[in-house]
Order: C-alpha cells, then structure tokens, then sequence
C-alpha cells in the first residue's frame, strides 16, 4: 500500500573505472542519479559524451533518410506491446562495432547530395521549359537574348497585355529600322501578361530601355545556358528531364534496397548508442576531483544489497556510503505492488505518481476498478469476446511496461464482466431468449440469473448506489489510517470521524424512514446523526481564528453532505453503462430477427447484423465501461485520501525502442550480424 | 381515438429522444472532428488518439435511441402487438423521454467542446492521453443521468 523506501547512495569511484562501474550500475537497473551541478573539470567526461552524441547524429541522419523507404517487418504491434528482440549487451556492441557506420553514413549523404542535386536541377528544368514556352515560335538562337553579339542585344521580358499594342507601336518607331520586336500574346484570355523579346543594337540600350520602364515592362532574366533556339532548348531539356527522372529513380531504388539492408541493424545501434549516452551523460553529473567522481543515487531499500553485490568487484576502486532521504530532498516513488496489483499501476500513473512516502492507491483501487468494469460493460458474452482477444494478445506477445498492464486490466475485467453477465442473464443482449433455436440454454442462464437491470432497474441502482456507499467509506477509512500513522490524530477524529458517524447515521435515518431498518431505532439513528454533526460543527473550523469564525466554517461544513450525496449518486452509472450495454445487445438481436424474415437472404442479412451490430455495441461500451470506471476511482474515491504530487522513478537502465537488452542470449535466437 | 392519441404521444416522445440526442452528438462530435483535423495537420500520426477523443460525445445519440426503443417497445411497436395506451399514459412516456431529450442534446454539444479541447492537449502532450479522456467523460456524467431517470420514469409507468 505504501511506496518502497529509498535509500541515497553515494558512489565514490576513480576515475579509471568510473565508465565500467556505471555501466554495472546501469546493467543493474534499479538505481536513479541525484541530478547534480556538475563541479570540477568534467572536459574528458564531456568529451566522451559528445563523442557518442556525434555518432548518434549520424545514426539518426541515415535513419531518417532511410525508414521512408522501408516497408520491412517493424514488428508494429509486437513492439506496441513491448515485444522485442532479445539481445545481449556486448552482442549489440559488436554488430554496432562491425557495421561499419562510417561507411555507410558518407555513401547515405552522398546519396542525399545527389538526390538533391538532381531535384534542384529538375525544378530548375522545369521553370526554364515553363519560360520557353512563352518563347515558342521566336527564330532566332537565344543566344541573342542571352549574351548577344559583339553589335546586337536582346531583351526578354514580361508586359500587361493592355500595355502590348503602345509597347509594338512606340518601340517599332523608336527601332526602326535596325531592331526587330516579337510579342508572344497569350492564348488564354484570362492571362494578364503577355511577353515580349526584343532584339536590336547595343548603341541604342539606354533608349530602349527607357521606353520599356514607360510601358511597365518587367524584365525575365534568361539563364545563360539558352543558346540553341527555343525548339531545340525544348527539345534538350525534355531529353535532360526524363534522363534526371531516370536517375532519381534508380538512386531511390537503391536506397530502398539500402534501407532493407541496414534500417533493422541502425535501429539497434541507436538502441546500443542511446544506452552509451545514458551512461556517459549520467558520468556528468557529479562532483569531480583530479582522480575521483561522486555521485549520488536513490536506490529502493530493499534492493540495496543488491547494488552493493553489483559493484563488489570494485571494493578497491570505489567507496559506498549509504543515508536516508533527508528533509527537502524529493526521493522518488517507486511502487511496490503484489503481482495481481502490479497491472493496475498505469492507472494511477495517469492520475499522477502518489508523493515519497505516502499511500499507493493501486492495490486499494483495483478491485473496485475490476468489479465497475464488469458492472457497465456488462455482459457475459462481451466478456468472452474482449478476454478472449486480450489473452490471445497477452500469449502471442511478450508484454512489458504499461502495454501489458492494460492487457491484463482488460482480462480481468471481462471475467467480471462474464459473472456479471451471468448474474443478470445477458448474453450478447437477451440472445438466448431472442432466437427460438437457443431457448435450451434458457434453463442454465436462468439458474445463475439474479437480477435484470432492464427489466428491473430499481434492484440494479440499489446495487449500485451501495456500492458507492461502500467505496466512499473505505476512502474515508483510508484517509483516517494515513492520518494515524502520520500521528495526525486530530485529523483523523474530525475529518474522518466525524463523516464517518455522520454518513452513519444519515443512512440509519433513511433506513429507519423507509422501513428497511426497525422504526424503534429511530431515537438511536438521530443520535448518531447529531453525534456526527455535533463533531463536524466543533472541528471544522479549528484553523479559523475566533469563535465566530470557527462556528460559521464548522456550521458551512455540515453542507459538504451534498458532496457525498453527489458522489453516492455518481454510481448511478454503473447501473446505466451495465443497462446500455444489455440493451443496445437487445436491440441489435431485435433488429436481426426481424430482418431475418425477409424471403431467401434474410438469414444472412441477420447474421450479418449481428455479428456487426454487436461489435459495434462492444466498441462503444468497453470504452466506455473503462472510462466511468476510471472515473469513479479518480473522482469520487480519489478525492478522500489521494493526493498524487509525487514523481515516478526512473532508473539509470537500458531504455531501449526496438530491442530488450537481456543477460544471456536467449536459447536458439539469432545473434544479429 | 384515445388510445391511438396515446400511442402517438410515445411515439413522440421517442422521436424527440432519439432525433435531440443525435442532434447533440452530432454537434458535438463536428466540434471535436474540427479540432482534431486541425491538430492532424501539424501530426497525422495522432489520428487514433484523436478519433478516441472525437468518439466520446457519440454515445449521448446512443442513449437517445436506446430511451427510444424503450419507450416504442413499450407501446408494443416494435416486435410485438400494439397494446392499448391510454392518452395519459401516453403523455406520462412522452414526458418520461424528456430528459434523455434535453440532457442528451446539451451534454453532447458541452462534451464536444471538451473533447475538442482535450484533442489540443494532447497536440501539445500526447503523453496526458488519460487525462484528456477523464475530462470529457466528466460531461457525460450528465448524459448517463439523464439516461437513468427516463429509464426510471418510463419503467414506472404501467401499461
């Protein structure tokens, strides 16, 4: 129920050894680095860092050039669920030492540099075809609007199609004889420049160039490799452009053929270049003398001894000295859950990570979580279908982290959902009793069947709201246990007691009134109701200053019983998620009976309903059975006693993507080459 | 005359259940659909995260048509033989649908606008997924409400 203790230890190491004993110390898993201000000279640790972040730039770069074109094997889902290929530390070593990085890395960049050299040149292609076509039916070489002659120059530009008439009529005046002017108009009408080339002497460049800046003429600069005319510059560049195509092509061919070689052994070598970095970064932060490094680690007690038999090999080398989390230190959580509790910890890690030394909700949550689940998803044959997927999933994969505590939460709600199911008799809906040909299976789901939520809601919301009733105490119950074993004994009388025999008695009051519970007791219900009031209104407002004040807060107090009412009402949800679910399934198997009247394909129109309607029925409710679930943990039964603010533990280990670094090669795997 | 008055008056009732919750969820749905194609384009990657979240205010117009076939099967229109409801029988399940009506349709327009915020957090940090889903479903507390109490009412009127 608690978080484990910490313990801080402090490692002094020479320097000689310091990488060996924190790759041990990284091997072993369990231990997080006290983030400290580097002291001293740390140049050669710094060095040795940006060493392996170089490299792993480079990997990096050939792994984003190279996974677009991979479409091999990536082990989606396997690696979705933490399924990796096992390997062992030295073995990752050698294939990353044997890959030849180098290698690859400049042929990758060479190919990059090429690739984007021809498409630089292929837009490039493009945009001179996009001006040559302006320059269709222009008959001179180019080369006369490019460079000209030693007496000729030319112009080439671009004029508003309104201008183009005053542009022909005052140049053919001013040229006249000697220059000769071709205006291309275009073909399209809606175009609003047209272009014009213009050929005539060097002398007469200023006046030209004069009259042009009158008519808004804006000039194209051509490139200088135009020299042939425009058919034959058309007819080079097409040939040039299918040509550069033809090259692209072949380059992403071979890098497609590249990235099936080496996208799978990259990807291990990040994972093996990203745990060097772990290390070495870690090796940063410390204190530094000339031979020595310090450095600090929360380590959970019980593990301790194990750390300690992990760097017995060094007793020469190194120092250990161990101490308790000090006060304004922030050790971090590390949970300590039973087996069965374990799978439930991401749940209280989306809610937020409980503080260092303070209740773990998970164990006292999960229960409540499992039978909620089953109550709104609520019916035994979607709980087949999800456990049935979730324990198919769980025995093909080799699940770790959160994936696998999603997938065994979803195992164990569908059991709750299957005896829930069979309690109020739903089955895919009412399926038995639906379709004639399963009324033999009515007798066994009636012998089991207790309650209907549909046809009887009443029981089912009685259920229900009990249940708050009862997680609500126990969150109370809670809270006054951390209280008392924090030593805040006053907290515990008031905040909780006094709710305690308040709630109490307000349920012996609603019990005696409607007749469930002996109306002679009535005396004895008020009693503990007033009791309850009596010290909520002498508690409450114990923090307030003055007797006023601690009257009104502790009057205004007794009004926080709309909140628990609230709350109580809250569970109402289980009855209605359970009811949605049953009856949605009802629906559906209405729906596939009467479609199945119709003449020859009715019986296929059904099944097909069926089976589609009741997908979709599971879809929708096993999201939402997880969701109100949760919910009700997090907001009503958090709310009592669960504060969160702490922060999770993360260890100095292998945090890898794409592979599980493991002691010993696994039998009969394939050591990767 | 009466009795088909009161038939009608379910009929009503169901229509105004299912149609409004649609109404709401589709709104509210389009809400969070808007904002999730915004984020996709920044990160397609995240269409799942986002759907999850665009999905959430789907389940008022479930509710809807669920109070519907209740209160349909109730007068026997659906897979049954039409049984006699009076016109104040019809009128009490005309009235037992309203809440579904009304709470279906503003919840799921209030959810949407959560969903569409939520589907924004988790733009920025994906890694909150399970907060951005907790919020949304706050909402549908009012949903699931309104859903007990037309089930309530409707399963207390006797025909």
């Amino acid at each position: 129920m608690a978080v484990l203790p910490v313990k801080k230890v402090s490692i002094t190491v020479h320097r000689s050894v310091e990488e060996e004993v924190f790759g041990k110390v990284q091997a072993f898993g369990r231990c997080e680095v006290v983030p400290l201000v580097s002291q001293g000279d740390v140049s050669h640790a710094a060095a040795r860092l940006a060493e392996v972040d170089d490299t792993l730039a480079d990997v990096r770069f050939a792994l984003r050039f190279l996974e677009p074109h991979f479409s091999g094997g990536g082990g989606g889902l396997a690696l979705l669920f933490g399924d990796k290929p096992q390997v062992t530390l030295p073995g990752l070593a050698q294939m990353s030492h044997n890959l030849g990085l180098p290698r690859i890395v400049q042929d990758l960049r060479e190919k990059e540099r090429r690739l984007n050299e021809i498409r630089t040149e292929k837009s490039l292609g493009v945009s001179v075809q996009n001006v040559l076509q302006h320059l269709e039916g222009f008959p001179y070489p180019l080369v006369l609007l490019t460079e000209g002659t030693a007496r000729v120059q030319g112009i080439f530009g671009t004029v508003a199609c309104g201008n183009m008439d005053e542009a022909k009529r005052l140049l053919s005046s001013a040229l006249q004889p000697m220059g000769e002017i071709f205006p291309f108009i275009p073909k399209d009408p809606k175009e609003k420049e047209g272009h014009i080339a213009l050929i005539f002497p060097r002398e007469q460049y200023r006046s030209v160039e004069e009259l042009l800046a009158g008519v808004g003429f804006s000039r194209t600069e051509l490139p200088g490799v135009l020299g042939d005319t425009v058919e034959e510059e058309q007819r080079r560049f097409s040939a040039r452009a299918v040509e550069l195509a033809a090259q692209e092509e072949a380059l992403i061919s071979a890098t497609r053929d590249l990235a099936a070689r080496w996208v799978p052994d990259l990807r291990h070598t990040l994972d093996y270049l990203s745990v060097v970095r772990d290390r070495r970064s870690t090796l940063l932060q410390g204190m530094r003398t000339e031979q020595v490094l310090m450095i600090s680690l929360w380590c959970p007690a019980p593990e301790v001894p194990r750390l300690q038999k992990v760097l017995e090999p060094f007793s020469q080398e190194i120092d250990v000295a161990l101490a308790d989390p000090e006060e304004g230190e922030t050790p971090p959580t590390v949970f300590q859950n039973s087996l069965w509790a374990g799978p439930f910890e991401p749940l209280t890690k989306l809610f937020g990570v409980p503080e260092y030394g303070a209740i773990d909700p998970t164990a006292l949550m999960a229960p409540f979580f499992v039978l909620f689940f089953g109550m709104c998803f609520g019916d035994g044959g979607y709980g087949i279908i999800t456990g049935g997927i979730a324990f198919y999933l769980f025995k093909k994969y080799r699940m770790t982290g959160d994936a696998r505590g999603y997938v065994l939460m979803i195992m164990a709600g569908s059991v709750s959902t299957i005896l829930y199911g069979a309690l109020t008799g739903s089955w895919f809906g009412d399926m038995i009793d639906a379709f004639p040909f399963l009324h033999v299976f009515q007798p066994l789901k009636n012998s089991v069947t207790i309650m209907d939520p549909v046809k009887d809601p009443m029981t089912v919301l009685k259920v229900s709201l009990a249940l708050g009733v009862v997680q609500i105490f126990f969150g109370l119950f809670v809270a006054l246990y951390d209280n008392v074993r924090k030593g805040s004994y006053m907290a515990a009388f008031s905040d909780q007691g006094g709710w305690l025999v308040f709630l109490t008695g307000l349920i012996l009051l609603g019990g005696g009134a409607s007749g469930a519970l002996p109306a002679e007791g009535m005396a004895i219900y008020q009693g503990v109701a007033a009791l309850g009031a009596l010290i909520l209104f002498l508690t409450q407002g114990r923090e307030k200053e003055g007797i006023f004040r601690k009257a009104l807060s502790g009057a205004l107090s007794i009004y926080s019983v709309s909140s628990y009412l609230g709350d109580v009402l809250s569970y109402s949800r289980l009855l209605a998620l359970g009811m949605a679910s049953a009856a949605v399934g009802m629906i559906v198997n209405m729906l596939a009976g009467l479609i199945s009247d119709v003449p020859y394909v009715g019986w296929l129109l059904g099944a097909v309903l069926f089976v589609g309607g009741h997908l979709f029925s599971i879809a929708v409710n096993v999201l939402g059975a997880f969701i109100h679930s949760l919910r009700l943990q997090y907001v009503e039964f958090f709310s009592k006693f669960y504060g969160a603010g702490g922060r999770i533990f993360s260890p100095l280990r292998y945090d890898t993507k794409f592979v599980a670094i493991v002691d010993r090669e696994p039998e009969g795997a394939q050591i990767i080459s | 005359m009466e009795q088909i008055t009161g038939t009608m008056l379910a009929v009503l009732g169901a229509a105004l259940a299912a149609g409004w919750s649609a109404s709401g969820s589709a709104i509210g749905i389009g809400i969070a659909g808007e904002s999730g194609a915004g984020v996709m384009t920044e990160d397609p990657g995240k269409f799942g995260l986002v759907l999850l979240l665009q999905a959430l205010p789907g389940t008022q117009g479930i509710y809807g048509l669920l109070t519907a076939f209740f209160a349909i099967m109730k007068v026997g229109l659906l897979g049954g033989e039409p049984v006699a409801v009076s016109l104040w029988q019809g009128l009490g399940i005309l009235f037992a649908c309203l809440p579904v009506a009304i709470g279906e349709y503003t919840s799921g327009i209030a959810q949407g606008k959560t969903s569409a915020a939520s589907i924004q957090m988790i733009a920025k940090r994906p890694e909150e997924m399970g907060k951005a889903i907790i919020m949304p479903a706050m909402v549908e507390t009012y949903a699931v409400l309104s859903l007990l109490m037309s089930i309530i009412l409707l399963n207390s009127i006797k025909i």
